[in-house]
């Protein structure tokens, strides 16, 4: 039987924070398929204290930049609103793929998944899995989750005072039973000789047994508590040691601001090449085409077809289409004309790869958004000329 | 006056993907068993009398053929998809026999 995916448990696992619902329907969906305890959450005041509240296993950080998850995750660290052991997964589109691979593999997140084009959905369902099995059964701390740590802290505490009252009790009745035998002796009354010899008697009695049988009891008292305090004192401390442990581990997960800065500083320092989805249905030229561009720094994806390009369009940045006239399924100009929709009303240049006799084709192709075109078979420095013309000024 | 197109022109494909004799010869193979198959299509749809599969089929062989020089095979293929736009049965018969037997000699020169 199919589960029906839910998005709103009431006592989420694995909470998504996101800022466009549009964006991560696709993954939420996955998860859910997945997760009984699940729930999307959007961006708002209120998601520091939804967390705090929840205690999720695993956070999907789903915001439109890696930028903005780093800076949402730092805020809800630095106001104490993530303070359980967790897993944070950050999901990127495919064009910062770079930035959140460094950001995991600097100690940021734990992990990251491309989500806008979303294409391995179970990698998605894998990533969710390791992370409520390492956020829920961390043996670094014998399996014992924060709750239970602290739940052992407050009971050893509260045990520790009681056998220190108990001790105090104790050794307080000790006292008075031997303040209330001597003063029992004491009041005895003086008498004739035979009185004063059970007064005698008594006192003796008192000094030779009872009082070192007091003794014996006290002494036993103290040492049999103190050891127990002892030992209860000793694991106490061992136990205090634990919740530091944790605590420093969970603020180490902060990231420094040098950290952040460092993560950009090296975005920042090599600019990312171009990318050019390259659309043509005969697979030998295609390659031969994307050999030519990545040989000249430029980073390629390939289509077969106008509909699986316009598919690959969504959530990518691409700088250029290089494309075929006569495709199956959708050709060059029908792609073209309906690029713009499928790529958040922004244009992307088009350069055509096509042969000389198309001429009135390309008129018409130029009247949808051709920005050029490439005459097959050109050489590499025409082709490379071409794309650079048509990135620089499309 | 135009030259008559050569079986093979390896300056085609060198000016394309560079020098490398390892990818040259990878994408020379890889033609040669595109253009078996693609032959294949192409005559089953001269037997269906498909013109418009044997024009498209036509044109998509060419692509390739162009680019790693393959000048003799382009031009019967060029010359296939004008049969096939006119409907020429004859001619389209004539083409396939001789687009074949330029394949046979791509392959020998290819394997030479």
């Amino acid at each position: 039987m199919t589960r029906k995916p839910s998005v709103a448990s009431r006592h989420p696992e694995v909470i998504m924070l996101y800022e466009k619902e549009e964006d991560i329907s696709g993954a939420a969906n996955i998860i859910a398929e997945q997760v009984d305890e699940y729930r999307t959450v959007p961006v708002t005041r209120l998601v520091g204290e939804q967390i705090k509240e929840h205690k999720p296993s695993v956070i999907l950080f789903a915001m439109s930049t890696v930028k903005l998850s780093i800076e949402l995750y730092t805020k809800l660290l630095k106001n104490q609103q993530i303070v359980h052991r967790h897993y944070a997964i950050v999901l990127c589109k495919n064009k910062e793929s770079g930035l959140a691979f460094r950001s995991c593999i600097k100690g940021v997140f734990d992990n990251y998944f491309v989500y806008l084009p979303l294409y391995e959905k179970f990698r998605l369902k894998m990533i969710v899995h390791n992370g409520l099995r390492q956020s829920q059964g961390d043996d670094h701390y014998a399996g014992l989750d924060d709750d239970q740590l602290e739940r052992i802290d407050t009971n050893l505490a509260s045990l520790i005072e009681l056998s220190s009252q108990c001790k105090r009790q104790l050794l307080d009745s000790v006292d008075s039973c031997k303040a209330s035998m001597e003063q029992s002796t004491e009041q005895l009354p003086h008498g004739d000789e035979g009185m004063g010899h059970d007064k005698a008697l008594v006192k003796s009695l008192a000094k030779q047994h009872i009082e070192p049988l007091l003794t014996q009891l006290e002494v036993e008292i103290k040492d049999g508590l103190d050891l127990i305090l002892a030992q209860l004192t000793s694991r106490h401390s061992e136990i205090k040691d634990i919740k530091q442990k944790v605590q420093a581990k969970q603020k180490s997960r902060l990231p420094s601001q040098a950290l952040v800065s460092s993560l950009f500083d090296e975005h920042d320092a090599k600019p990312p090449k171009k990318k050019i989805l390259v659309v043509e249905d005969n697979q030998i030229y295609r390659e031969m085409i994307v050999k030519v561009l990545e040989q000249d720094e430029y980073d390629t994806e390939q289509a077969c077809d106008g509909l699986t390009a316009l598919k690959m369009i969504k959530g990518n940045d691409y700088s250029l289409i290089l494309m075929d006239l006569y495709m199956p399924h959708l050709d060059g100009i029908n792609t073209t004309k309906q690029l713009k929709v499928h790529n958040d009303g922004k244009d992307i240049p088009v350069v055509a790869l096509t042969s000389n006799n198309n001429r009135e084709l390309i008129k018409r192709w130029a009247q949808v958004g051709l920005k050029g075109y490439i005459l097959k078979p050109s050489n590499r420095t025409e082709i490379l000329q071409a794309v650079k013309t048509a990135i620089e000024y499309g | 006056m135009k030259n008559s197109p050569q079986i093979l022109n390896p300056k085609i494909m060198r000016d394309l993907i560079g020098n490398d004799p390892t990818l040259i010869a990878q994408f020379k193979q890889d033609f040669v068993s595109q253009a078996r198959s693609s032959l294949r299509e192409l005559a089953t749809h001269y037997n269906n009398r498909e013109f418009k599969g044997l024009k498209q089929g036509a044109h998509f062989l060419k692509t390739s053929a162009k680019a790693i020089g393959a000048e003799e095979v382009t031009d019967k293929l060029q010359q296939l998809e004008f049969a096939a736009i006119e409907q020429d049965m004859a001619q389209c018969k004539q083409l396939i026999i001789q687009l074949k037997n330029a394949l046979q000699s791509l392959i020998e020169v290819i394997n030479s």
